[in-house]
């Protein structure tokens, strides 16, 4: 029997559009814990070596990397989708589809928020990458390719 | 004959680019830079409509964006506003509302009845007879307004954004320019709207001013002011959620921004008001800011001798253009003079004479006239202001506005460009001042935001703007129109008055003044002021009328926009698609409903083996100590002793007892239970649960977590599915003895780990259903089909598995059941443990066990086995209806139809014949069943 392959729901895995990049993060994994293992607070995201912690519901966090130690862990690698808007186009494009106040004072780097992205419930992480905004949204797996169908559109049309 | 004038000194039209474009289906010349209206006007053109009822001719009247009369095609775009769309090449401009032609319209026979067409005369007169409206509405249609649609128009793309300005300021002439200035000076990020296609306001056709260049540059250096052009502010919502209709930008044609501003300034300035006398629509007959715009902006000679009936410095200075580009003023009439007016103007197609009130008639093709102004407050209104009536300004002021709105400029008061700009720039300031306040609350009580920075600045004081006295006018001695959208004359709210309608709110509804597409901008005061001398009040006391959103018609296609319902895809999908499968959607989720013929799908899996994708199966993975607790509470069956590694079917119901959702819930660990919904019920259960253990059960330990898209489900159904999954189990043994039937395994499928295998079966066939983690669900699923290609097997979709379960008489919730069906109803009585401490519904349900359900969910087969009534299909005793049918299948397995159906309790009874009504009126007899199940009512292939 062959290795099972991961298949990511988000059709392409870079989509270039110049001044912004949406790239599938879907692979990465992804876990739920109910305890401040990382001391982030609510709102708030932070970096941790090759981890991302983030809070935006009281008494839970998500955190995309390896397996957190200590407390209830549940892997959501699959439940979640993942894909990262970045660079200088990509606070426009979200304010297409998303009602969030995006500027610098409301959305500052590693600032975490639950919202809505073309109308699916979305994990919304600001998580800079070399000085260029970058936004990282998780959704459900299944929504997935109809919030990236969506921002490929408004981005075309940009 | 061309109206065009001799080069004027702030004209905004490029002679040196002519563009062609159609009227009414003849080529006619305009510039670059005119409006529609211009073009026409400079070409001649006098008529631009019929009116909305009498189908009266009717010429410009603002000659802007809010001229009632203006209203055309382009092409396949109806309701334009021609005195403020620009012109383009090539297009194609029709009138709107005239039939069979503008020149001659049959229906201007109307005027010849209107004493007939009394206010409410089509509600009086086309009600009876009954048998005759569809008739009525037919032709009715035809004289109705508005443009047509071509339904087959190209889609234009219009799209959503949002905005969060600091700062959001309602219109672009001198006060909000400066308010936009100085509010960007301080810091603040700005939002400057105006619905002309340049900044300027009022000052665009006066003289040639520096004070407009200088706010120009000014608004231009600011890179903190985003200046929306040919936009409009629509609405002011809760929290200052303000609508802003932009048209005309890049890559869109229109688009909906949906900004939350700090503060809102509005600087909507004020429009200029029609005066109320007999002849005041003719064509010609123009107010003096429309007559203003003609001259300067568009060099259009609006007549060729003029009458000007002035109250005050516009119609002055519209007098003072028209010499200047001269044109014959036969007559000045100074209206703030007590004994001097205009009586009434006359003419047919257009204006030809004006009467005045010293008895001389004047012949003129031109009537200005500068009555007074309206202020425009419907944002003020929206956010909860009750303007006030001066008397002595003749217009209504702003009155108590909330902190986060504000007014500026001529909405206030009136003065000097230097005054009006002083106003604005001290409203700016306040503005940022507050926006900063409220930035920082809002950082401060925002988790993810930075800390607000310390500092501030002080505000200057707002100098005063009071308004300029003017002469209240609004009704001359003849009976004229107060509302030009809606064709609704003074007389006409006087009688819906006389009728009762004695309340100003009352009587806009009943005569629909104020309610067309200018929405009061131009009428409003002068309904009042009629309705005020009707029922013996001042317009003081009776104030305005309520003013809402949009404060201009907005397009449907900007309130749709470019938004898509989101739609939910299984792992499995692309799979589904390049397999013919026929999609079908199911709430969200698009599914295989099958892939050619379901009926053979049937028969494969009841004697091979059939794979289906029930991944959208709501899932929820529950940890803690109290997740058996919380089972037995929301569920109505035993929990509390369900050993790890089984499986139990729960019903869940709500606080009446009324069916809510069912499922499996496995248990996978001590403390881990593993549970399944309905499709559909996925997010209600979720909520439910939640709702709970949030409110009475906080102290519960359960920690839940929604994973329905975490696993791709597959159920292997039928009589090989146990040969077809043992060749890829390696750590899962799957003999009847070891994996019985309602149990539950983990382990590895076909080299994936983390697989739950459950024994379950909707189909009733021998069936194990694999959740897999979702990345690796494409692969199981071929896995499936490669290692059972030997064994036959097949996918079936939705329809061959609801066939599947109708054999087995399982209800669906939500098909079988509806929103008055309890537990017992449904037949699941020994679902229901009553002797347990507490569970949802338990009361109702005890009740309902004591005194019978009403009616119950039963088996029915039809006498003549190959007739499928469709579901819905009623059954009837004599004129009652007593059940219906609310699921029908024909059976490929039994070869004959099978059915459930809700039947009230007394023909619930096995054996007893019930008569189905067909939709064609048709009964056919049918028996009611023993059991719900119509085939292997023992369940042995189920258990084997």
């Amino acid at each position: 029997m062959a290795e099972p392959r991961f298949a990511s729901p988000i059709p392409a895995a870079v989509e270039d559009f110049g001044a912004v990049q949406l790239v599938d993060e879907s692979t990465r994994l992804k876990w739920r814990i109910w305890d401040n293992l990382f001391a982030v607070e609510l709102g708030r995201a932070g970096r941790f070596d090759s981890s991302l912690a983030f809070s935006v519901s009281p008494g839970e966090w998500i955190v995309l990397g390896d397996r957190p130690d200590g407390g209830e862990v549940v892997d959501i690698t699959h439940v979640r989708a993942a894909m990262r808007l970045t660079g200088p186009g990509a606070r426009a494009l979200l304010e297409r589809v998303c009602a969030l106040d995006l500027s610098d004072a409301m959305t500052p780097d590693l600032a975490a928020a639950r919202t809505l992205v073309a109308g699916v419930a979305t994990e919304l992480v600001r998580d800079d990458v070399e000085g260029e905004p970058s936004y990282l949204l998780l959704m459900s797996r299944s929504f997935a390719q109809s919030v990236h169908e969506r921002l490929v559109a408004v981005a075309q049309r940009s | 004959m061309s109206a065009r004038l001799p080069p004027q000194p702030v004209e905004v039209i490029d002679r040196a680019q002519p563009l062609d474009f159609l009227w009414n289906g003849r080529w006619y010349s305009g510039l670059a830079g005119d409006t529609i209206a211009s073009a026409l006007a400079a070409a001649g053109v006098r008529v631009f409509s019929r009116s909305f009822k009498y189908h009266r001719p009717r010429g410009i009247l603002t000659a802007g964006f809010h001229d009632p009369n203006l209203f055309v095609q382009v092409a396949d775009e109806p309701n334009v506003r021609a005195g403020h769309r620009l012109l383009t090449p090539g297009a194609d401009v029709a009138p709107q509302n005239a039939w069979p032609s503008l020149r001659v319209d049959a229906r201007s026979a109307n005027q010849l009845f209107g004493r007939f067409l009394s206010p409410g005369f089509y509600y009086k007169t086309f009600m009876r007879p009954r048998a005759l409206r569809p008739l009525y509405q037919q032709t009715l249609r035809r004289f109705s307004s508005g443009g047509s649609i071509d339904p087959h128009t190209p889609t234009v793309h219009r799209e959503k954004r949002f905005a969060h300005p600091d700062v959001l300021v309602a219109g672009g002439g001198p006060a909000g320019m400066a308010a936009a200035i100085t509010a960007a000076r301080a810091g603040a990020k700005v939002m400057l709207v105006e619905e002309e296609h340049g900044l300027g306001g009022h000052l665009v056709y006066g003289p040639g001013s520096s004070a407009l260049d200088e706010l120009r540059e000014n608004v231009d250096a600011e890179p903190g002011i985003e200046v929306l052009t040919n936009s409009v502010v629509t609405g002011r919502y809760d929290h200052n959620w303000v609508a802003v209709v932009q048209r005309g930008a890049t890559h869109h044609e229109e688009s909906l921004v949906k900004a939350r501003a700090k503060t809102l300034v509005v600087a909507a300035g004020t429009i200029e008001r029609p005066y109320v006398f007999e002849g005041n629509d003719l064509p010609g007959v123009m107010l003096s800011t429309a007559v203003r715009r003609l001259i300067n902006l568009w060099a259009v000679a609006p007549g060729t001798r003029a009458v000007v009936a002035t109250a005050n410095e516009s119609g002055d200075a519209a007098a003072a253009d028209l010499a200047r580009a001269g044109i014959e003023i036969a007559e000045v009439v100074d209206m703030r003079r007590a004994d001097r007016g205009v009586v009434r103007a006359r003419g047919r197609a257009g204006l030809q004479a004006v009467e005045l009130s010293d008895g001389r008639t004047i012949n003129a093709d031109l009537l200005v006239t500068a009555v007074g102004w309206t202020t425009p407050t419907s944002l003020l209104n929206m956010a909860g202001d009750r303007p006030v009536y001066e008397p002595r300004a003749a217009r209504f002021l702003p009155a108590a506005l909330p902190d986060d709105v504000m007014a500026a400029g001529g909405i206030v008061g009136d003065g000097t460009v230097e005054e009006l700009v002083a106003h604005g720039a001290a409203i700016g300031i306040e503005a940022a001042h507050r926006a900063r306040g409220r930035k920082s609350d809002w950082q401060r009580s925002t988790p993810r935001a930075v800390e607000p920075e310390p500092g501030g600045f002080a505000p200057e004081p707002v100098p005063h703007l009071p308004p300029a006295d003017h002469v209240e006018l609004f009704l001359g001695p003849t009976d004229g129109f107060v509302d030009f959208s809606e064709d609704v004359r003074a007389k006409d709210l006087e009688s819906s008055a006389a009728e009762g309608y004695d309340s100003i709110e009352l009587n806009k509804r009943y005569t629909t003044a104020t309610m067309g597409p200018i929405q009061g901008k131009l009428e409003v005061v002068n309904a009042v002021a009629v309705h005020a001398r009707a029922t013996n009040q001042s317009i003081a006391e009776i104030g305005t009328t309520t003013w809402r959103p949009p404060y201009a018609p907005i397009t449907l296609g900007a309130l749709a926009g470019d938004d898509e319902d989101p739609v939910r895809r299984s792992p499995l999908s692309a799979w589904h698609e390049t397999h013919g499968a026929s999609p079908i959607v199911a709430g969200q989720w698009i599914r295989p409903d099958h892939y050619g013929d379901p009926a053979a799908e049937v028969r494969n899996t009841r004697e091979n083996v059939g794979i289906i994708d029930v991944s959208p199966l709501g899932k929820i993975d529950l940890r803690g100590r109290d997740v058996a607790r919380l089972l037995e509470f929301v569920y109505t069956n035993r929990w509390a002793r369900l050993a790890v590694g089984r499986v139990r079917y729960g019903l869940m119901c709500a606080e009446d007892g009324v069916v809510l959702d069912d499922g499996v819930t496995a248990r996978l660990g001590d403390q881990h239970y593993y549970m399944t919904t309905t499709s559909s019920g996925a997010g209600r259960v979720w909520n439910w649960l939640d709702e709970w253990l949030q409110t009475r059960f906080r102290s519960w330990e359960v920690r839940m977590t929604a994973v329905t898209d975490g696993y791709a489900a597959i159920n292997v159904a039928g009589p090989k599915s146990r040969e077809l999954l043992g060749r890829l189990v390696a750590d899962i043994d799957l003999e009847p003895d070891q994996f019985g039937y309602m149990h539950a395994r983990t382990g590895t499928v076909a080299v994936v780990e983390s697989c739950i295998v459950l024994r379950i079966g909707f189909t009733g066939e021998l069936s194990f259903e694999v959740h897999v983690p979702a990345g690796f669900g494409l692969h199981m699923w071929e896995a499936l089909l490669e290692a059972g290609s030997h064994l036959g097997v097949a996918p079936f979709g939705l329809e061959a598995q609801r066939i599947m379960r109708l054999e087995k008489g399982h209800f669906v919730v939500g098909q079988d059941t509806d929103g008055l069906t309890r537990g017992h109803a449904a037949g699941m009585g020994w679902a229901i443990k009553q002797e347990k401490a507490d569970f949802v519904g338990k009361p109702e349900l005890a009740w309902e066990a004591e005194n019978g359900p009403e009616r119950r969910l039963v088996a029915l087969q039809t006498i003549d086995p190959l007739l499928v009534p469709p579901e819905a299909s009623q059954i009837v005793q004599g004129d009652r209806t007593r059940g219906r049918i609310t699921s029908s299948r024909l059976s490929p397995t039994l070869g004959r139809s099978v059915c459930l159906g809700q039947v009230e309790a007394e023909l619930a009874i096995p054996g007893t014949t019930v008569t189905i009504r067909l939709p064609s009126g048709d009964i056919a007899p049918a028996e009611v069943m023993e059991h719900h199940a119509h085939f292997d009512i023992d369940g042995e292939r189920l258990r084997g």
